[in-house]
């Protein structure tokens, strides 16, 4: 007999034989003991996974001499009892069961041709007429919808069966006539069982390691392992077949090769690295398949990294472990996700690369580097902490962006801050004892200090309050250590709110929690009384003293033409009501700042 | 006979054993590097599938009427939107006409190749660029790729298998040609061009193993354009932004497609080089002929530098498959070398 790949030859002949979708095909054996069989069907799913060998069994019990009615097992065409029909199936050319390639008959007349004007027909012999339309997916638009009433409502004892790759190509009008099966790419072990089968039925030494080997290569799929299998067999023919001559065979890196390349980039062995790439460019290896294996290499190191060497997640024997184990050892946790990310990136560049030898040589010599410019790194994170750190805690830095309006007045960038605390045009709390509600638009009694003194006040001020304000606690872990007390205490509401301030900081004697105006939804949360007593008396057990809250709205548009000296009053007020001694006094006579007036310099 | 073609040893051995076992599949691809051969293995295989006098290995005579009609293509211009005969009717061949294969030169070699041979014994269809088969033309193959009749072979040539639909790898064999290794191509090279043996070499190692490659290279331009590449780098050690500038014009100044692309390959090639001679691999350095520049280079770059220099490189490389302002984009770039 001629040549046939296995795929071909080796194509199930019944439900039992297709791997891996036993879901399905026992459905399917089901509607048909149970005389439930739908007019039409959709195989969807990835390619080698069984679908067009489903619908031509389907097709072959539905029509099976062997009974009267739709049969579970049909014929196998190798015995020589098999029917007429199920022989004619096998060998496509049934005149009642007509397979139509969607992606050679895209058009609305091939389809009108081929399926509508026929479907009318009774079956000439056999008891259904089934239409198996592959590749359906690249049928017209115009095509699909010719075909709409048709598949809704079709003559009976006619059955279609569709089958896609890429079933979101199908539209859903034609979804929704249909009964729809989901195809699932195949476990290795399944795929490893089948061709251990084929092998034995062929006659063909092969060792377990090797049929691992050919398996994985199929990635999920049957027939692209068969067609791997294939070509090994092709390569030879004598001896027992080895893991090392399928890798030869098929042009893959070999876990060997990828523990060397592992290995050299943890000794920061470059010379070994290019002679890596050199060996498997001289091989004629695909580049970028080789990129993706130790790809998915490092997922599994990565995988042994954290869940162990007996995880299940792993595909591989149990002295591969003890390989994989040794080689996880060698890095770290962030080392391998790093390596992942530099290595995805190379595999996309060698796609388009004009040199993608040197692409992928240049792309394993950075995972070297990336090794070694690690504790660079972490300085620089840190560093980044630090300065964020004084950002935020130090008024000095001037988180605060400034304004249009000021930038005259306000060369001096200490000032930041405490006009940023006069950006309130609307709404502010001061919380007391209890929470007070104060509404800040009234106009100030402003405009008494003098011009000249004005400088010199805020220049004081400003002094005071650098002076003043060390904090105890670093506003970065403040932050931190509020959100986890919030949390312990089942408030995550309360602990997104001060996620999203756009500054928490103690200023003084108070808790000082800034939003931007567009959040101000989270700052209504925070407004109500229940919380903030939670808040100030989170506040009290980390700081070991009382604190005041206030809780701002800050607004970054303001209007440009803003009376300058409303400005300046505004400030001088804030700063006055932060400040402790202020407090101090509001606190003991549950008083209220009616005015402030800037005093002069030698009354002090 | 395979041995009349160049390299590529484990193909023929592979290829000649399929043949005496009467294994060879009917859906072949055929991948691998532009001018190592691919084409001409396809046709030295189609021949010896209809040979009538057979050698012993079962490789085609290379002499009978079947085999010299085989190796006989038409020279004159062809309707490239059909199958293309060779002089014997059962081998045929299909090429993209344009930027695609079209899904009727697809559908007619689908339907072709479903027939029976008319005089030899193997109906043989070669689609050459195959990863130019478009997604419909991809389609309209499967089913035949998947089920041929028992005489009908087809064999998929391409340079970049990667960009193949998976549903076609999945139904086909797949060869992988090495390319051509750099002592086997310096020779012809230096006989051929006429240059040193140190360019030679150098040559045959940018040719990435393929003759067609090294033999169409216009050595003389190449060599401008390393020059300028070379002169970039020292300057941008050099922190001379002025003289960066200047090349920087002169790069976008002829900064047609096929200059500037080239130039960036260039510079991602030297830096490389750079950093081998710093790493201490020496035995891999491309461009041997500069060793002491390159070397001077390495002497004042830190490695991650030049990992940094060819990160940029790249970046501008996907930013110019956008239609970025080139002036722009190499002034940038050749300003950011000479700061880090």
């Amino acid at each position: 007999m001629a040549y046939q790949v296995i795929a071909r030859k080796w194509r199930p002949q019944t439900f039992e034989e297709v791997t891996g979708q036993e879901a399905i095909t026992r459905t399917l054996a089901n509607a048909i003991a149970y005389d439930r069989i739908h007019h039409a069907y959709l195989f969807a799913g990835p390619r080698g996974t069984g679908k067009t060998t489903t619908a031509r069994i389907f097709a072959k019990a539905l029509n099976c001499h062997r009974s009267d009615r739709p049969v579970q097992t049909p014929c196998r065409t190798t015995d020589d009892a098999a029917c007429a029909s199920c022989r004619e199936i096998a060998e496509g050319r049934s005149i009642d069961v007509l397979e139509i390639d969607a992606a050679s008959n895209t058009g609305v007349d091939n389809v009108r041709e081929a399926i509508i004007n026929t479907v009318a027909v009774r079956p000439a012999r056999d008891r259904y007429k089934v239409f198996i339309i592959d590749e359906v997916h690249m049928l017209s638009g115009a095509a699909f919808n010719a075909l709409l009433k048709t598949l809704e409502e079709p003559p009976p004892r006619v059955v279609f069966i569709m089958a896609t790759t890429e079933k979101h190509k199908v539209p859903l009008t034609i979804l929704s006539r249909c009964q729809e099966f989901t195809f699932r790419t195949i476990a290795t072990a399944k795929i490893v069982e089948r061709l251990r089968f084929i092998a034995e039925s062929e006659g063909v030494a092969i060792t377990e390691q090797a049929l691992v080997e050919i398996a994985r290569v199929g990635q999920g799929s049957m027939r692209d392992a068969q067609s791997a299998f294939d070509q090994v067999l092709s390569y030879q023919s004598e001896g027992p077949l080895t893991p090392e001559i399928v890798h030869l065979a098929l042009g893959i890196a070999g876990s060997e090769l990828l523990a060397r390349t592992m290995r050299a980039i943890a000794q920061g062995r470059r010379a070994e690295l290019l002679g890596v790439v050199d060996e498997i460019a001289t091989r004629g290896y695909d580049l970028r398949a080789f990129c993706r294996d130790l790809l998915a290499h490092l997922r599994d190191l990565l995988v042994v990294r954290i869940a162990g060497k007996d995880a299940e997640i792993i595909d591989r024997l149990s002295e591969d472990r003890h390989e994989l184990e040794a080689q996880a050892a060698l890095f770290s946790e962030e080392d391998l996700i790093r390596f992942f990310h530099s290595l995805t990136e190379t595999e996309r560049l060698l796609r388009e690369s004009a040199q993608p030898r040197y692409q992928l040589e240049v792309g394993l010599l950075k995972l070297v580097e990336i090794g070694r410019i690690r504790s660079l790194d972490e300085a620089i994170e840190r560093l980044r902490k630090l300065e964020e750190a004084l950002r935020a805690g130090h008024p000095a830095s001037g988180s605060a962006p400034k304004e249009p309006s000021q930038a005259k007045g306000d060369s001096r960038s200490s000032a930041g801050d405490a006009e940023g605390g006069a950006k309130i045009p609307a709404l502010r709390l001061v919380a007391n004892d209890a929470v007070q509600r104060k509404v800040d638009d009234e106009p100030l009694a402003g405009g008494n200090g003098k011009v000249a003194d004005r400088d010199a006040v805020q220049q004081r001020v400003d002094d005071e309050r650098t002076a003043q304000e060390a904090p105890s606690i670093a506003p970065e872990s403040l932050v931190q250590r509020l959100k986890a007390e919030l949390e312990a205490r089942n408030r995550p509401l309360v602990s997104v709110a001060l996620e999203n301030a756009h500054r928490v900081a103690i200023e003084g004697d108070d808790l000082c929690i800034e939003f931007a105006p567009e959040k101000k939804h989270l700052r209504d949360n925070l407004v109500k009384q229940e919380i903030a007593r939670l808040l100030r008396s989170i506040c009290s057990e980390l700081t070991g003293r009382e604190l005041g809250l206030r809780i701002l709205i800050r607004d970054t548009h303001r209007d440009s033409a803003e009376d300058e000296k409303e400005m300046e009053a505004k400030r001088l007020r804030e700063w006055a009501e932060n400040h402790p001694n202020v407090q101090h006094v509001l606190r003991k006579v549950r008083g209220e700042v009616i005015d402030v007036r800037p005093i002069d310099e030698d009354r002090e | 006979m395979f041995d009349r073609l160049q390299g590529n040893g484990p193909i023929k051995e592979l290829l000649r054993h399929m043949l005496a076992h009467g294994r060879v599949p009917h859906a072949l691809i055929f991948a691998g590097e532009s001018g190592v051969g691919k084409k001409e293995f396809a046709i030295e295989l189609a021949a010896a599938l209809n040979c009538q006098e057979r050698t012993p290995t079962g490789e085609a005579c290379d002499r009978c009427p079947s085999c010299t009609r085989i190796m006989n293509w038409p020279t004159e211009n062809q309707n490239e939107n059909r199958i293309i005969w060779s002089m014997h009717p059962d081998v045929g061949l299909i090429r993209p006409p344009g930027r695609f294969i079209l899904v009727e030169q697809a559908r007619e070699l689908a339907r072709e190749a479903n027939l029976n041979p008319y005089e030899g014994a193997a109906r043989t269809f070669i689609i050459d660029e195959a990863d130019k088969l478009n997604e419909a033309a991809s389609n309209a193959l499967l089913k035949t790729l998947e089920e041929m009749p028992h005489t009908s072979y087809i064999i998929l040539v391409t340079e970049r298998i990667a960009a193949l639909l998976p549903t076609v790898l999945s139904r086909c064999q797949k060869l992988r040609f090495a390319p051509l290794s750099s002592e086997e191509l310096a020779p012809l090279i230096q006989r051929e061009k006429r240059v040193s043996a140190e360019e030679a070499r150098t040559i045959a190692r940018l040719a990435r193993g393929s003759a067609g490659r090294a033999l169409r290279m216009d050595w003389e331009e190449e060599r401008a354009r390393r020059e300028r590449a070379l002169a970039i780098l020292e300057a941008a050690l050099a922190e001379d932004r002025a003289r960066l500038l200047r090349l920087a014009e002169e790069m976008s100044e002829a900064a047609h497609k096929e200059d500037l692309e080239p130039t960036l390959d260039w510079l991602t090639l030297l830096a490389r080089d750079a950093w081998l001679f710093g790493a201490g691999a020496d035995e891999q350095i491309i461009n041997t002929d500069l060793r002491a520049r390159l070397e001077r280079i390495a002497a004042r770059a830190t490695a991650s530098r030049l990992v940094r220099w060819i990160e940029k490189i790249d970046e501008i490389r996907r930013h110019l498959s956008v239609n970025i302002n080139r002036r722009i984009a190499s002034d940038a770039l050749l300003l950011a070398m000479a700061s880090g």
